[in-house]
């Protein structure tokens, strides 16, 4: 049971993130999945998918590498690595050009064959850096 | 070719034996392609040899999958780390001969370090942990765990939450460095927070810079999961900006910031730790992360 519930994940990351195929999603995800620490337009899977759509427009050559995966129970965790060159509005940021790299770990709870909750942590903070459009911390203006 | 094709090249040629499409592996690998079983001794030639390789192991294991859960790649390389998994339900020949079917479950941790050239599978050298697997197989007994820790078998992942529970609640929350300095293994890195030194003397380091900023630090941990030897917590940290801390002088604002990590352990020990934190979080509720665009996050 424990390897496939990783598979789901492994599918939501290879589908959703890697080949921008959101509608996937609907497979992977109950409707009102509650996520955490990724805020969301809409609640459940229709924000969700909004979401990983308006990360494929920001970074259109985007993709996640899995780096580790453990499972016990109903829960699955994930650590990822994610590059992608910012080419498309995110946010309200206009593209910078800047290539990006992070790390996030996921942890996906399963029910039913499917994703009914998910917590994301990312280092969001890094990622702007990263574009220039934050400065490190402690510095005086830009 | 690129690093990551090296990796993706890996991935479609274990998702090709898992689905038994020998075919597929083959034509994915050079001519001379060489497989070589590092713990049986044993040396596979060919593409013929690489399809006895495999049929070997789907014999034995009809339901074996490999999955990587790690894979480096460099130039002409990539090494991927995976656990075997399935049920011994035909002959296996090891290095001393046929081992019949025996039923039973296995799960060892393997690697292989792959040789890529022009873009195919040209070498695999394939590490995996024989005495486990010949355990397994109820060819071996298990030996006895020594009490105490100090063992070179790893501690079972019920152990591990303990441990893991421990170090939050005892080391950091109620300031153990006596349990700081039982769980931590001398090798412990942080890969996301670099500590000064390894070891438990680097985690004391690390601890006291947060602490220097926030002295009533402590953590809620939310959930603690264990498998093989690695296992993930997710908390909360708290406290109170009372000190100077990544250059931003005390501002006496109260911190929650979400955190999940990953920790691997080795000799009943954790050794190796990777953190995510919401940092942005952090910097907002200390007054000092301008939020760009429409979204906070």
């Amino acid at each position: 049971m424990s390897e496939h519930n990783k598979d789901i994940v492994r599918r939501f990351l290879e589908e959703a993130w890697n080949k921008g195929n959101v509608g996937a999603m609907d497979e992977l995800f109950i409707r009102d999945v509650v996520v955490h620490g990724f805020p969301l337009q809409t609640p459940g899977l229709e924000g969700f998918k909004e979401g990983a759509r308006m990360y494929k427009v920001a970074f259109p050559d985007g993709h996640a590498v899995i780096e580790d995966v453990l499972a016990e129970g109903d829960k699955v965790v994930t650590r990822w690595t994610y590059t992608g060159t910012h080419k498309g509005e995110m946010m309200g940021i206009p593209p910078t050009g800047k290539r990006v790299t992070f790390t996030g770990i996921i942890i996906d709870r399963i029910a039913g064959g499917k994703i009914a909750e998910h917590w994301v942590e990312f280092d969001m903070l890094g990622v702007l850096q990263q574009l220039g459009v934050v400065p490190q911390p402690g510095q005086s203006g830009r | 070719m690129p690093y990551e094709d090296n990796a993706k090249l890996a991935r479609n040629i274990y998702d090709a034996f898992n689905k038994g499409d020998f075919e597929r592996c083959l034509s994915l690998a050079t001519e001379d392609v060489e497989i070589v079983l590092v713990p049986f001794g044993q040396v596979f030639r060919g593409r013929e040899g690489f399809r006895t390789f495999m049929q070997g192991f789907k014999t034995a294991f009809p339901d074996l999958t490999i999955n990587p859960t790690n894979q480096v790649s460099a130039e002409g390389a990539v090494v991927n780390e995976f656990r075997a998994k399935g049920t011994h339900t035909g002959s296996l020949f090891g290095p001393a001969g046929e081992i019949p079917a025996t039923g039973n479950k296995i799960d060892y941790a393997v690697i292989e370090v792959w040789g890529i050239r022009d873009s195919r599978l040209a070498s695999i050298r394939n590490y995996f942990d024989s005495a486990t697997l010949m355990q397994q197989l109820g060819l071996v007994p298990f030996p006895e765990r020594v009490s105490g820790g100090a063992t070179a078998f790893t501690a079972s992942p019920a152990e591990n939450k303990v441990m893991v529970r421990r170090l939050f609640e005892e080391g950091i929350n109620r300031g153990s460095t006596a349990v700081i300095q039982e769980l931590i293994g001398p090798s412990y890195v942080n890969h996301d927070f670099p500590t000064p030194v390894p070891g438990p003397e680097g985690f004391k380091q690390m601890l006291g810079m947060f602490r220097s900023g926030f002295p009533d630090l402590r953590v809620d941990l939310h959930d603690v999961l264990a498998e093989g030897d690695k296992a993930a917590s997710r908390g909360t940290w708290h406290g109170t900006h009372q000190g100077e801390f990544m250059g931003i002088p005390a501002t006496g604002k109260r911190i929650a910031v979400t955190y999940t990590d990953i920790w691997r352990f080795e000799n009943g020990k954790l050794v190796e730790n990777w953190v995510q934190m919401d940092l942005m979080g952090l910097m907002q509720q200390l007054g000092v992360a301008p939020a760009p665009g429409p979204a906070s996050k």
